[in-house]
């Protein structure tokens, strides 16, 4: 994963974002965003640990605390500055697909 | 009577993990449980047959406190850890049939496997090199017209060896080439999440036969090769080197004895390491050539001096010591009438006669055997006949070689006809050797 990739998010990079805006242990996030998908987005735990350790590395999370061998993660006001970019990014999105669609139905009705 | 513990040759490689993890399955189900996994071998332990479903998985986590991270998020997620191998994939299983499989994201997957490889690769590449280079280097196969030299069975041992090991090197390369197939293969099909590509159960049961006899013949090779030095007098270990190995072989085991949780398994990495060091310095120092062991020459060694040279001859004398005493002695007479009129022709004759007077037999071989390697390199297509007796000695082509009683003389001429150099030849070595 380049520096580059983490422009533009994918789908578990999102959802593990989100799930970290409260500080969670690693198989928490991944049983909250099954949760919050509906199981639509499920995420192993080998790329939960790759996620966490380049998010780390990243300095986008960071430790908040340990329970035995787990680690508590929270987000870094980086990372929370990714998060927001990333939702205004898809809220664009969305106002541009809901804008063109709107003109385009519009132009059918003359 | 059944054993609780077998170790069998692993039929997959890294580079096939579905094969490899459904290979695991099999094994579950007829009753042997992992317990480790070296490069080539697995060792199992009976109990119950189970169904379990396992994965080979490949990951960053570095060190023990990671991997502990690691495989406590997997034990959460429902996979348990079995094995870390000596190849660096991890082992899981798992009760649960419809468990989340362990790596989700296709990219990260191929990456982790792809870090996992190269480590494991280029360790491999580093072996093979040095391997190699040790061969040509120290054993000169690179000077060397191979035919001409097999005429005495020692000799023809000695490099029947050298060949074999060199053959078991080229071994090593084609099954690394196999594995980097593999691996672009395997990576690709990671990739694009594909299913990776299958291996017939014939070629699983050819690289199971090759990987033994690969086994058999490194430690034939081994013994053989030790055994060799011994007898030729090249391996000789003082009582320092029998301590380095003692020390050496108690901390190897002593590794073993070490359980995993002390000091996170460095205690055991530690016994194994300095273990290693010690049988392999030991072993090392034990080739006295290379440690230049003083042996000295006793008062009632005959001191050899040249008081009278043949007509135009000239005497070059050398010794080498260590610590102050003599290794060996070595003399050369060299008479010169022949002069160079291009590269490779000269008119007239050259005669020259070189002795040894080596501290041991091992020793002597081993400069003979050099001084003929540095002769053949200056003259090419020369003849050489070995033969370890002066009186039995054939004229081949332009090289005597001999040795008898811990002393090692060489004899050649390199320019006219051999026949009419014998008798000049012969004169000069017994004047060297007769010579109070």
């Amino acid at each position: 994963m380049s520096r580059g990739q983490l422009q533009n998010l994918t789908e578990p990079m999102y959802y593990l974002l989100l799930a970290m805006l409260k500080p969670r242990h690693g198989y928490d996030a991944m049983q909250f965003i099954q949760a919050a998908t509906g199981g639509r987005v499920r995420i192993g735990a080998g790329t939960m640990y790759a996620l966490l350790a380049r998010f780390e590395k990243e300095k986008i999370l960071t430790p908040a605390a340990e329970e035995g061998r787990r680690k508590i993660y929270q987000l870094t006001p980086r990372g929370k500055e990714l998060l927001d970019g990333e939702v205004r990014r898809l809220r664009t999105l969305l106002a541009d697909a809901e804008r063109i669609e709107k003109e385009a139905r519009q132009d059918e009705n003359g | 009577m059944k054993t609780d513990e077998k170790r069998v040759w692993l039929p997959y490689r890294m580079t096939e993990p579905e094969e490899l993890a459904a290979y695991y399955e099999r094994m579950s189900a007829e009753g042997w449980h992992p317990v480790s996994a070296g490069r080539y071998t697995a060792k199992f332990r009976r109990g119950k047959p189970r169904e379990l479903r396992y994965c080979v998985d490949f990951t960053d986590a570095a060190g023990e406190e990671e991997l502990q991270r690691y495989t406590a998020l997997c034990a959460d997620a429902g996979w348990r850890f079995r094995l870390k191998a000596r190849d660096g994939w991890l082992l899981f299983s798992s009760k649960n049939p419809d468990a989340e499989p362990l790596q989700t994201d296709p990219r990260l997957a191929a990456k982790g496997f792809g870090r996992c490889f190269w480590r494991n690769f280029l360790d491999s590449i580093l072996f093979f090199l040095l391997w190699n280079l040790w061969i040509v280097l120290d054993l000169g196969i690179n000077r060397r017209e191979i035919v001409r030299y097999l005429s005495g069975w020692d000799t023809m041992l000695e490099l029947c060896v050298v060949l074999l090991f060199f053959m078991l090197a080229l071994f090593l390369l084609g099954n690394a080439a196999a594995n980097l197939a593999g691996y672009f293969s395997a990576r690709r099909a990671m990739k694009d999440g594909a299913r990776l590509p299958e291996i017939s159960q014939k070629a699983v049961r050819r690289r199971v036969r090759w990987r033994r006899a690969l086994a058999w013949t490194a430690g034939i090779l081994l013994a053989g090769a030790l055994c060799y030095d011994i007898w030729a007098g090249n391996f000789r270990p003082a009582w320092e080197q029998w301590l380095s190995m003692g020390i050496g072989a108690a901390g190897i085991a002593g590794g073993f004895a070490c359980k995993r949780r002390w000091l996170e398994g460095l205690a055991r990495k530690f016994c194994w390491g300095a273990g290693t060091v010690f049988l392999a310095l030991g072993l090392f120092l034990s080739y006295p050539l290379y440690r230049m062991e003083p042996v000295p020459f006793g008062p009632e060694d005959p001191v050899i001096t040249v008081e009278m040279l043949l007509p135009g001859a000239e005497l070059h004398q050398d010794e080498r010591e260590y610590g102050h005493t003599p290794l060996y002695e070595r003399w050369e007479v060299y008479q010169s009438g022949g002069v160079p009129v291009s590269e490779n022709v000269s008119e007239g004759e050259t005669v020259s006669c070189i002795a040894y007077r080596a501290a041991t037999e091992g020793i002597a071989r081993r400069l003979a055997w050099e001084e003929a390697e540095t002769f053949r390199s200056v003259l090419h297509g020369t003849a050489v006949e070995l033969d370890w007796g002066i009186d039995e000695a054939l004229w081949i082509g332009d090289f005597y070689l001999v040795l008898r009683d811990g002393e090692a003389v060489i004899a050649y001429t390199d320019f006219g006809e051999p026949e009419e150099r014998r008798e000049l030849l012969l004169e000069t070595l017994a004047k060297i050797r007769e010579t109070p």
